[in-house]
């Protein structure tokens, strides 16, 4: 009984250790390493063997590696331990390089997600600067050292304002007091240029929400600025005209109504009657004053025009020959007229009314002699342009330029010169109005007038026509 | 009696018992518990062994050779449980 336990016992041992190492062969690597599934399998292989030798003794097969067991037996502890040695050896440096692998990862995430961050904050457009509580710069992206100059360090009042304490009214105070967003604007210098800039500033809060640091965002609003000025100058002319063609509109049916009765009574009374010259006063008089309401009602575009196609250089002839000639100054009228034929849709009259106004003003400006020089040409008008004047339509437009050589004007006066009524000359020398009937004029044939001059070298008015395609 | 290789085994056993206890079990690694069980048969094994040559010679031997039995078994078992998958045996590695 007891041999046949001892056999059974064998069996089952023997049986178990070699399916352990048949088993054992096939860990996966990444259970155990293969080092040590060799150490395991060596270890069960020694007890397969054992196990083996017992059952073929209780057999009574063969008793050939009982001598054997005793050294065999030896190897097994030691082989087991050092097993588990390469085991946990392997494990502890799997996790090291496991755990380096996500520390690079983690690195790499948070270098990918930087490297996004500060792609944003170049592509936003805006200057963007952190500073700290202490008023130091702490970044600035590099629209805001464009802006600003590079002042990483160093205290933003002494940096940007050049001043040795914080400003009054300071809107980073603010921000990092109350945790808002404020407001203010500022003027820099890029290059030779003064810049206008919008700065908002906003806190910069951890993750327990505590304000740790100030965020400045600086916009260059200059260009804005400037479309602000020429839309509101535009939006002024368009006032003015309604008013001055309304009030024009007026003034002018009362006007015939005077025109009308100073006809009857110049019929009544005769030439030698001492009340016939205060009778051709009013007429004259009322002549005046109908020809100003003309040009204000020209100037707001109240005016009727009769436009049919024409050829633009038998306009520019004519008004050419139309030109005064002044006495005593000697004035070079000159032409220089593009081989080009430039058709363009025109009340001929009307554009020879501008014409002469810009003459008139020319020779004025030459009372010593000068040149005026008459040009043609082709403007295709692009964004340029109506980014810089604020107005315009893209198109193809013949463009006349009259030049003079005379005492120029100066930026305001360039700004304010086809305003109804604004003058350079004394009271009672002029209306004012010649120029601005010219806007108006060149208005109501869907064109453009500018001016540019230099004070001491002259003025060039530009005039816009749409071309037109039909024959002339 | 008691062969001199038998009091070497049981030495070297439990010199090894005690590597295991006290530095290998601390480092968490509960798929192995039946190896360390196994491995406690077969140092069991060993100890009857040596009773056995001191009394009780046929019990003693009956439990030495239980203990090897008992050790195949377990070898077999911890031998399949750590052929199970790889994600498996992480997570309960880490567990």
């Amino acid at each position: 009984m007891h041999e046949i336990a001892v056999s059974f016992f064998d069996v089952v041992s023997a049986v178990g250790f070699t399916l352990a190492v048949a088993v054992a062969l096939r860990i996966p690597s990444e259970v155990i390493a293969p080092v040590s599934r060799f150490l395991f399998v060596f270890a069960l292989a020694i007890y397969a063997v054992v196990g083996v030798a017992n059952v073929l003794e209780h057999a009574h097969i063969t008793d050939y590696f009982d001598r054997y067991e005793d050294y065999l037996e030896i190897l097994f502890p030691l082989t087991f331990t050092y097993f588990l040695y390469s085991v946990i050896t392997h494990q502890e440096l799997d996790r090291r390089k496991k755990a380096e692998m996500a520390l690079n990862a983690a690195l790499k995430k948070a270098e990918d997600a930087k490297a996004r961050s500060d792609s944003v904050i170049e592509a936003i457009g805006d200057g963007i600067c952190i500073l700290n509580s202490d008023f130091r710069v702490l970044y600035q992206n590099r629209i805001h050292e464009d802006f600003m100059g590079q002042h990483s360090g160093e205290f933003c009042y002494n940096a940007f304002r050049n001043r040795d304490c914080k400003c009054e009214n300071c809107s980073l105070t603010l921000s990092l007091n109350d945790g808002g967003v404020h407001m203010m604007e500022r003027t820099a210098m890029k290059g030779d240029q003064i810049r206008d800039l919008e700065v908002t500033t906003s806190p910069l809060r951890d993750s327990a929400g505590r304000i740790i640091a100030g965020i400045e965002v600086v916009r260059d609003v200059t260009e804005r600025k400037k479309f602000e000025d020429q839309l509101m100058q535009i939006r002024k002319m368009e006032a003015i005209g309604q008013l001055a063609g309304g009030i024009a509109h007026d003034f002018n049916n009362i006007l015939t109504a005077v025109t009308g009765y100073g006809s009857i009574l110049q019929n009544e009374v005769k030439d030698h009657e001492p009340l016939r010259h205060y009778v051709d006063l009013i007429l004259e008089a009322s002549k005046k004053l109908k020809k100003l309401t003309l040009g204000l009602l020209t100037f707001s575009r109240k005016q009727m025009i009769h436009p049919k196609s024409v050829a633009l250089h038998n306009i520019i002839r004519n008004a050419v020959r139309l030109f005064p000639q002044p006495m005593g100054t000697a004035i070079d009228v000159k032409t220089e007229l593009t081989d080009e034929a430039l058709t363009v849709m025109a009340d001929s009259d009307q554009i020879e009314e501008v014409l002469l106004g810009l003459a008139a003003n020319a020779y004025e400006a030459m009372p010593d002699g000068g040149r005026l020089t008459l040009k043609t040409g082709r403007y295709e008008m692009d964004d340029a342009f109506i980014k810089q004047h604020g107005y315009g339509t893209h198109g193809s437009f013949a463009v006349i330029t009259v030049t003079d050589s005379g005492i120029g004007m100066d930026e305001q006066t360039t700004e304010n010169v086809f305003q109804p009524f604004f003058s350079t000359k004394e009271t009672g020398e002029g209306t004012g109005l010649s120029l601005a009937i010219a806007y108006g004029i060149m208005k109501q044939h869907n064109g453009y007038i500018t001016a540019e001059s230099t004070p001491g070298k002259g003025t060039a008015f530009k005039i816009f026509l749409p071309l037109t395609d039909a024959d002339a | 009696m008691f062969q001199e290789s038998e009091i070497i085994n049981l030495i070297s056993g439990f010199v090894s018992v005690l590597l295991i206890r006290l530095i290998f079990m601390k480092k968490e690694m509960p798929r192995f518990r039946f190896l360390y069980t196994a491995f406690f048969c077969i140092i069991s094994g060993y100890l009857f062994t040596i009773l056995e040559g001191i009394g009780w010679h046929v019990f003693f031997n009956l439990l030495e050779h239980c203990s090897y039995a008992a050790a195949g078994l377990l070898f077999f078992i911890s031998a399949r449980s750590m052929r199970a998958s790889p994600a498996t045996t992480q997570e309960s590695e880490h567990a």
